[in-house]
């Protein structure tokens, strides 16, 4: 098992910056997600670990030793594209040896490992099929074989489900970070999704604009945003700017308690499934309860999403997990409302201080 | 503000159906989705309508009148593409003249349109620039604008959001929506993204290998799924295996799982004793519990089904937590982000609320084909 160790990484595309200072640290065995919008950073920081795309500055290690200049094929990753790249005119078997076949490596050998590596990735029995034989998620399987029967200790996963249908990505997505532990690789995969992310990952690192903004569990980066962009990237959300002091946040007249303990003008993020709906005012929550009325209302899915104006005319939209209570909700348009918010689900950042981060 | 309707729609390539048996209507005014996996139909369904494709079988009413074999130009729709399909060389207003010209309108209807709907869409101060300065969004307002300045009352889009950026593709379903009933269009959307079509559509027509499935609202398609794969294919569920075991004037009781019983509401049409069903429930109505002390001993409750904890995954919105049954089978549940966490391991008992079950007969093939999605 390998780690990773990336300093002050600068790296560049056509003249432009892509990778801006980045750096951290991958420890042995660890599968991290990377997230963020197209071009901010995840793609080019698996292009730069290959060695696909050139460092610009700063240095790259892999279990300690300085690869910054080592050629891509001497550095024991294996890069597995959105589009899989099988040969489509070879056998699973010609896939996966065909990293050691061209670099003439002891072949009865080898077959014996690709063997048993296909075996571990449930593919026994298919190594005389061809790619188009094989389903998406089992071709993506033979991209990780060879990967691994090549010698790759690091797998690079670019965007690997994109390109797959919503209902076959949610029977693999686990498929691969399980596989990918039992094959005691460590393994970096880019993503724009958020779910995705949080689902693969031991931890996640979210880019915008070719920086990192921030790394950590899944759970951290979530409930702990370090900045207004990262809070407002992994979950559709109320923008709002206000005021704080003592923990009290006023937006537009109506005040709410906060755990911040900042002062002064701030931005104010508030996660649309964090805005809890009650009906008839039966709530939990002993603070942060308003009152309004419902004015429009749309199911999307796992969610049905809220649009409330509240008394004091502050517009703000709360998303519910699809439930029982919830069926022909167009019943509720108009109707009146409670909301409630817990403290540590409204963020807080101060105004202004990351403004040329905004996401949208 | 036209009014579709598809009777007895099939369409053959020499031995391939593309489409069959359909029969629907897109009301006056409706914006209606077509969801489906790749090569169920919905392209073909769009094309049929614009003219570009023309049935093998069948006809195609456009506010009452045939016009299933009509050419394209004959036709007053228009048809936006996912890949713009825009100028690179012309500008902006030269690429939206482009749509009326090709109709031979006259020169002052184009005028006035092409300037009225640029400023719908937003383009009125960008005209004169070349549309390969504009970004992937503006290019698509430059598509809406070419096919509005036609007249077309009847908007077909295909993929239209495919080539923008998630967070701009958020925006845009907005915009979208809020044209096409500020001008009282019918469109019909293809997609294969079904959070997509769900935010824009007032009904969306669920198809599989050519056929129709259900057409609903949203709402339908969630709560009131009538067909297995619209309750497979359409947010997340679970299926089991089951059979009648009792009927009553007031509720049947299905046995799952060889010795779990489910008690629920009188389905309609009400199945016989006996019978063999399927019964899907969704992912995020399975009620999970923590199992009691010496609970698991006694003999089994009805509507519990007992397994242990597998994962309980933190996603931030929600929670995904994984369930071993007996017999091997897992369940996938979706919790709210904050419910009670369970460590692998531990004991639960799963409680199906009556009302959260959907009972299908069970499918002639087999249900699994019913499920497949190719």
């Amino acid at each position: 098992m390998v780690s990773i160790t990336l300093e002050n990484i600068v790296a560049k595309k056509n003249g432009r910056i892509v990778l801006n200072n980045v750096s951290f640290h991958i420890e042995q065995g660890e599968y991290i997600g990377l997230l963020g919008p197209t071009g901010s950073g995840p793609s080019f920081t698996l292009k730069v670990i290959a060695g696909i795309n050139p460092i610009e500055s700063g240095k790259l290690s892999i279990n300690g030793e300085d690869m910054t200049n080592v050629p891509p094929e001497d550095r024991n990753t294996g890069f597995i594209f959105e589009q899989f790249n099988l040969f489509p005119h070879m056998t699973v078997m010609d896939n996966v040896l065909y990293g050691p076949r061209m670099r003439t490596l002891n072949l009865d050998e080898k077959k014996r490992e690709a063997r048993e590596i296909l075996r571990m990735v449930r593919l026994d029995g298919r190594e005389g099929a061809y790619p188009k034989e094989l389903s998406g998620g089992m071709q993506q399987r033979v991209g990780i074989a060879r990967a691994v029967v090549s010698g790759a200790q690091i797998l690079l996963l670019d965007q690997p489900y994109r390109a797959l249908d919503a209902k076959i990505k949610a029977e693999m997505r686990f498929e691969i970070s399980e596989l990918v532990k039992e094959l005691g690789l460590t393994a970096l995969h880019s993503t724009h999704e958020t779910e995705e992310a949080m689902m693969i990952s031991d931890r996640i690192a979210i880019f915008n604009q070719g920086k990192l903004q921030q790394i950590g569990s899944p759970e951290d980066i979530f409930e702990q945003p370090t900045n207004q962009f990262v809070a407002g990237f992994l979950a559709e959300s109320n923008l709002y700017t206000g005021s704080v002091e003592n923990q009290k946040l006023e937006v537009n007249g109506i005040h709410f308690r906060t755990k911040s303990d900042l002062s002064g003008p701030v931005d104010v993020i508030i996660r649309h499934h964090a805005v809890k709906l009650s009906l008839d005012g039966d709530m939990e929550e002993s603070e942060n309860i308003f009152s309004g009325r419902i004015t429009k209302i749309r199911v999307l899915g796992e969610f049905i999403r809220f649009n409330i104006k509240l008394k004091s005319g502050l517009e703000i939209i709360s998303r519910q997990l699809l439930s029982l209570q919830w069926r022909n909700p167009q019943r509720l348009l108009r109707k009146p409302a409670f909301i409630a918010i817990r403290p540590e689900d409204i963020k807080v950042f101060a105004r202004g201080k990351d403004k040329h981060q905004k996401y949208s | 503000m036209p009014e579709i309707v598809f009777v007895n729609i099939e369409k053959r390539y020499g031995e391939v159906i593309a489409v069959k048996d359909l029969n629907f209507t897109i009301h006056d005014g409706e914006y209606l989705g077509l969801l489906g996996p790749s090569g169920c139909g919905k392209t073909t369904s769009l094309r049929m309508i614009s003219g570009l494709t023309k049935p093998t079988t069948g006809k195609i009413l456009w506010n009452g009148e045939p016009i299933t074999q009509l050419d394209p130009q004959d036709r007053d729709i228009g048809y936006v593409f996912q890949n713009f399909a825009i100028f690179p060389h012309l500008t902006i207003k030269e690429n939206i003249e482009f749509g009326p010209k090709a109709k031979n309108m006259r020169p002052r209807d184009i005028e006035d349109n092409v300037e009225q709907y640029a400023k719908i869409v937003g383009l009125s101060e960008k005209l004169d620039l070349f549309a390969n300065s504009l970004d992937a969004p503006d290019l698509q307002r430059v598509g809406l604008a070419r096919v509005l300045a036609t007249g077309a009352k009847t908007l077909l889009l295909d993929e239209p959001l495919g080539a923008l950026d998630f967070k701009i593709r958020e925006q845009f379903q907005d915009e979208l929506l809020k044209l096409v009933k500020d001008l009282h269009l019918t469109a019909i959307h293809v997609t294969h993204d079904q959070k997509e079509a769900m935010a824009i559509c007032d009904r969306i027509g669920v198809m599989k290998k050519g056929k129709m499935i259900q057409i609903g609202t949203p709402n339908d398609l969630l709560f009131y799924p009538t067909q297995i794969f619209t309750a497979h294919f359409i947010g997340e569920s679970d299926f089991f295996e089951g059979v009648i075991t009792r009927t009553s004037e007031t509720h049947n009781e299905v046995q799952i799982l060889s010795n779990i019983i489910l008690k629920l509401p009188i389905a309609k049409p009400s199945p016989s004793l006996y019978d063999k069903v399927v019964v899907g429930i969704r992912r995020e109505f399975f009620d999970l519990r923590p199992m009691g002390e010496d609970e698991s001993k006694r003999s089994l409750q009805k509507n519990m089904i007992p397994g242990r904890i597998i994962s309980d995954r933190y996603l931030g919105e929600k929670r995904r937590t994984f369930v071993q049954l007996k017999y091997g089978r897992t369940l996938e549940i979706k919790r709210l982000p904050h419910a009670r966490e369970y460590h692998p391991g531990d004991q639960v008992k799963i409680y199906v609320h009556p009302n959260s079950v959907n009972i299908f007969n069970m499918p002639d093939t087999s249900l699994d084909e019913a499920l497949s999605v190719t």
